[in-house]
C-alpha cells in the first residue's frame, strides 16, 4: 500500500475501529434480537412482518371475547388488528402455518368460542415456498416455543434448506435480509397458486395446517368458521370460480367446514379492488356490513 | 451494479484492495484500473452499453485535442457541434425518441390524420446515459470557451468519464475540478477515508431506511389514489417528498464517499434543501450539480438575468423546462419544470432570487417561527410539484388531485396504512441529524462529536438500517434518468 510509517499507523487504527464496529453491531444486534424477541411492542410500525410478531404477543395476553378474527390482509381490512382487539388478523404470507400456530394460542384461551378465519382462497392454499415465507411465517412463528403448533411437513421443509438449521434462533428472527439469502433460493417461488396444477401442488402444505387447525380447535370446545372476503370478478373467473380449490378442499373431507365459503363468496367487479387483490377502502363501510350479515347466517 | 447488492460489496473490497495495494502507485496504471473497474461495474447491468460511453469518451477526447490544437472560430464551432451532436444524438435516440414518435403520432391520431405508419425503436433506457453525456459535453464546452487546456492523456479522460462511484447518478462533474485529480499522485489518508465511511454510511441510511420504507406507501397511493381519502393522499406525497430526497442524496452521499475513499473530491450534489426558505434557495441546494450545469450552460449563455425582463422570464421558462426534460421522456416532467418556473419567476422578477445565501436557523436550535413557516411553505410548494414528477401522466396527476379534493376532509375509512409511524418517525431522525448537522456536508458528519457519542450515532443508525430498513435490492429512483 502506499502508505507512509504515519499512514501506516493510521490505517492500523481504522482497521481496529472498523473491526471494533463491526462487533459492536453485531452484540448491539444480538441484544435487541433477544430484547424485542421477548417484548415485541417496542417494535414500531405496523408494516411487514415486524407487525406480525405483535399478533403473537395479543394470542398469548388475556384474550377475553367470544370471537376471535384471524385472516389475511384483505381479512385485515374487515377485521383490523389496530382498531378490534380480538383481532389478529395478519397477511397471507404468515401461510395457514402461522393461522395455526395464531388460532392455536387463542383456541387456549377460555372465553373464546368462536374463530373466524376471513382469509382469500389464495392465501388459504398458500404453499410454504414462497419468497416471503421466511419474514413472514419462519421469522415469527418458527421456534421452540410454538412447537406444540409447528407440523413434521414444516420440519422437513425448514432442514431441506442451507441455513434451516438457524432458523429457530432468536438471531435470525430480526435478520434484514428475506429469503433471498436464506436457502429457499432466487427468491422466484413466488407460487401463489394461478393454475390447477400449482394450486394442487401447492394445497398438500396448506390442507395438512387446515385439518390440523380444524381438529384442534374443535378438540377444544371451539368452533371455526371460514369466510372469504370479496375476491374480483377477474380472479374469480380465471379460477373459474376456484373450481380446483374447492375440488381439493372436497377431497380432503373439508367440504362441511368450506360449503359456504365458496357458496357465499362475494365477487366484485373489478373496481372495487385497489390491486385486484384489496378492497378499495371507501367500499369497506358497505362491505363490512355485508360480511357480518354472512357470518350472522 | 447496485450499490446495495451483496455484488458491488465484493466488487468494492476487491477494487479498493488492488487499488491502494498495487494501482495507486503509477497514476496510468491507476487510471488505467479505474477504468476497467468502472466498465465492470457498469457492464456488470448491460454490457453492450457500454459501447456508448467508450463513444461518448473518444469523440470528446478527439474534439478537446482538436480544438486545443484549433484557432480558427468556424472549425472551432464544426468541432463544438461534433460534440454536441454525437452527445445529444444519444440522449434523442436513447432517451427521447420513442417519446416522441409516441406523442406525434397521438397528435395525429386525435386530428384523425394517419399519414405514415411511424414505430418505435423500443430501446432500453442506458443507465446513467443522462449522466455521462452532460459530463462529457462540459469538458468540451469548457474546452471550447477556452476555460480549461484539453487534456492529452486519454487515460485520465476516459476514467474520468467512467469513475464508478458517480457514473450512473452523479453528481455530474466538471472536467476543470475533476480531471485534474486523475493526475495528481494519490497518497492513502485515514481521516479521509473515515469521513468517507461515515458519509457511506449516511447514504446507506437514506436509501434503505427511508427512500424504500416509503416507497410501497407511495406507490400503493399513486397507482389507485382513488381507493384512498384525503389524509392518506397528503400523507403520501409527503412520504414521495422524503423517499425523492432520500433516495437520490442517499445515492450521491455513497457515491461521494466511496469516491473520497479512492482519493477523489468530488462536488456537493444535496445541501438539506428542505430546509430552504423559497424556491431559489431550494434550486441553490437540491440537485446542486445539475442546476448549475444549466445555469452555466443554458441559462448564462442565454443572457442570464442581465438581460431585459421579459427575456429573463423566458430563459427562466427555458431552463426549467429543459431540466424538466432531462429527468425523462414524459409531460409530467414538463409539467414539474413549469411549475417550478412560475415559483421561481416572481422572486428573480422582484430581484430577491438570492435572499436567503446564509444557514437556515443561523446558528440557534430551532428557526424562528417566521423563517420556520417560510420553509414549511417552500416544503408544500416543493411537495405539490412533485405530484406531477411522481404522476405517470399528466391525467392521473390530475386524477390524484381529484382524489384529494373529493375525499376532503376525508372520513377515517380504513386507511391501513395511516399513519405509518414506522416511516414518520425515521424521516424525524433524518430530518433531526441534518438539521443538527446543516452547516455540515451531510447528516452524519459527527468528526467533531466526543467519541462515545459518535460511536453511539453509528451504532444507533446502523440499528435502524438492520430492524427498519427494506432489504428488497431496489434501485436508485433516479438511475431511470
Amino acid at each position: 500500500m502506499n502508505l507512509s510509517t504515519s499512514s501506516s499507523s493510521s490505517a492500523w487504527c481504522l482497521l481496529r475501529d472498523l473491526v471494533l464496529y463491526a462487533l459492536l453491531v453485531v452484540l448491539t444486534y444480538t441484544g435487541l434480537c433477544y430484547v424485542f424477541y421477548a417484548h415485541p411492542h417496542l417494535l414500531i410500525g405496523e408494516q411487514g412482518w415486524i407487525s406480525t410478531y405483535r399478533r403473537v404477543d395479543r394470542a398469548q395476553e388475556a384474550l377475553p371475547h367470544k370471537t376471535v378474527y384471524l385472516g389475511d390482509s384483505v381479512g385485515a381490512q374487515f377485521f383490523p388488528f389496530q382498531h378490534m382487539p380480538n383481532a389478529l388478523t395478519a397477511n397471507g404470507a404468515v401461510l395457514m402455518a402461522g393461522q395455526l400456530v395464531l388460532a392455536g394460542m387463542a383456541s387456549e384461551h377460555p372465553d373464546v368460542e368462536r374463530i373466524v378465519l376471513a382469509i382469500t382462497p389464495e392465501s388459504l392454499l398458500r404453499p410454504f415456498e414462497h419468497e416471503m415465507t421466511f419474514n413472514n411465517y419462519v421469522k415469527p412463528f418458527y421456534s421452540k416455543g410454538n412447537r406444540a403448533y409447528i407440523l413434521p411437513i414444516t420440519d422437513e421443509k425448514v432442514a431441506r434448506h442451507r441455513w434451516g438449521v438457524f432458523s429457530r434462533h432468536v438471531l435470525a428472527k430480526f435478520l434484514p435480509f428475506s429469503d433471498v439469502n436464506y436457502g429457499w433460493g432466487s427468491g422466484k417461488h413466488d407460487t401463489i397458486p394461478h393454475g390447477e396444477r400449482d394450486v394442487r401442488e401447492a394445497s398438500r402444505y396448506a390442507v395438512e395446517h387446515i385439518h390440523h387447525l380444524v381438529s384442534l380447535v374443535e378438540a377444544r370446545g371451539k368452533r371455526v368458521v371460514f369466510v372469504s372476503p370479496p375476491v374480483s370478478r377477474a380472479r374469480y373467473d380465471a379460477s373459474k370460480g376456484y373450481r380446483v380449490s374447492r375440488s381439493i378442499l372436497e377431497q380432503a373431507g373439508l367440504s362441511e367446514h368450506f360449503a359456504h365459503y365458496f357458496d357465499q363468496m362475494i365477487v366484485l367487479e373489478d373496481t372495487a379492488f385497489t390491486d385486484k387483490m384489496h378492497l378499495n377502502p371507501r367500499r369497506l363501510p358497505e362491505l363490512k356490513r355485508a360480511l357480518a350479515a354472512l357470518l350472522e347466517r | 451494479m447496485l450499490f446495495n447488492s451483496l455484488d458491488y460489496l465484493v466488487f468494492f473490497v476487491v477494487v479498493y484492495l488492488l487499488y491502494w495495494l498495487v494501482a495507486v502507485r503509477n497514476t496510468r496504471l491507476r487510471n488505467a484500473f479505474l477504468i476497467v473497474a468502472s466498465y465492470v461495474f457498469y457492464g456488470w447491468w448491460e454490457p453492450i452499453f457500454l459501447l456508448l460511453i467508450a463513444l461518448s469518451s473518444a469523440v470528446d477526447f478527439f474534439v478537446g485535442f482538436q480544438l486545443g490544437r484549433s484557432e480558427k472560430a468556424g472549425q472551432r464551432r464544426v468541432l463544438l457541434g461534433i460534440s454536441l451532436a454525437v452527445n445529444l444524438g444519444l440522449l434523442g435516440v436513447f432517451k427521447y425518441f420513442d417519446f416522441f414518435v409516441e406523442s406525434l403520432t397521438e397528435q395525429l391520431a386525435r386530428c384523425g390524420v394517419d399519414l405514415f405508419d411511424l414505430s418505435s425503436l423500443g430501446l432500453i433506457l442506458p443507465v446513467g446515459i443522462s449522466f455521462y453525456t452532460f459530463q462529457t459535453m462540459s469538458y468540451s464546452i469548457d474546452v471550447y470557451r477556452r476555460r480549461m487546456e484539453p487534456t492529452r492523456n486519454p487515460l485520465a479522460f476516459f476514467a474520468y468519464v467512467s469513475f464508478f462511484p458517480q457514473l450512473v447518478a452523479g453528481p455530474i462533474e466538471r472536467a476543470h475540478s475533476f480531471l485534474p485529480q486523475f493526475m495528481r499522485k494519490l497518497k492513502w489518508d485515514a481521516a479521509t477515508t473515515r469521513d468517507g465511511l461515515r458519509q457511506i454510511l449516511w447514504g446507506f441510511f437514506k436509501k434503505i431506511a427511508i427512500a424504500d420504507v416509503c416507497a410501497p406507501i407511495v406507490n400503493r397511493a399513486f397507482e389507485t389514489p382513488a381507493a384512498y381519502d384525503a389524509p392518506f393522499l397528503f400523507f403520501a406525497v409527503l412520504l414521495f417528498a422524503f423517499q425523492i430526497y432520500a433516495d437520490f442524496s442517499g445515492y450521491s452521499d455513497i457515491a461521494i464517499g466511496t469516491a473520497r475513499l479512492f482519493g477523489f473530491d468530488l462536488r456537493r450534489n444535496f445541501a438539506f434543501p428542505y430546509f430552504s426558505r423559497d424556491i431559489a434557495e431550494f434550486w441553490r441546494r437540491w440537485h446542486i450539480s445539475l442546476s448549475t450545469w444549466f445555469r452555466d450552460y443554458v441559462y448564462i449563455p442565454l443572457g442570464g438575468s442581465r438581460v431585459s425582463r421579459g427575456r429573463q422570464v423566458r430563459n427562466v421558462l427555458i431552463v426549467f423546462l429543459v431540466s424538466g426534460l432531462w429527468h425523462g421522456a414524459n409531460g409530467t416532467f414538463v409539467i414539474w419544470g413549469l411549475v417550478h418556473a412560475l415559483l421561481f419567476l416572481p422572486l428573480i422578477l422582484a430581484n430577491r432570487n438570492r435572499t436567503y445565501l446564509d444557514t437556515p436557523g443561523g446558528s440557534g436550535l430551532l428557526p424562528r417561527p417566521v423563517e420556520g413557516l417560510r420553509i414549511l411553505l417552500t416544503f408544500g410548494l416543493v411537495c405539490y410539484a412533485w405530484i406531477y414528477f411522481r404522476a405517470a401522466s399528466f391525467s392521473d396527476a390530475i386524477a390524484y388531485q381529484q382524489a384529494i379534493l373529493e375525499s376532503f376532509p376525508g372520513s377515517v375509512n380504513q386507511v391501513k396504512t395511516w399513519p405509518n409511524m414506522k416511516a414518520l418517525l425515521l424521516i424525524v431522525f433524518m430530518l433531526g441529524m441534518e438539521w443538527a448537522q446543516r452547516r455540515e456536508l451531510y447528516g452524519l458528519a459527527i468528526q467533531r462529536f466526543p467519541h462515545p457519542l459518535r460511536w453511539g450515532c453509528y451504532l444507533l443508525v446502523s440499528m435502524l438500517i438492520v430492524f427498519y430498513g427494506e432489504f428488497g435490492l431496489n434501485e436508485f429512483i433516479y438511475f431511470q434518468f
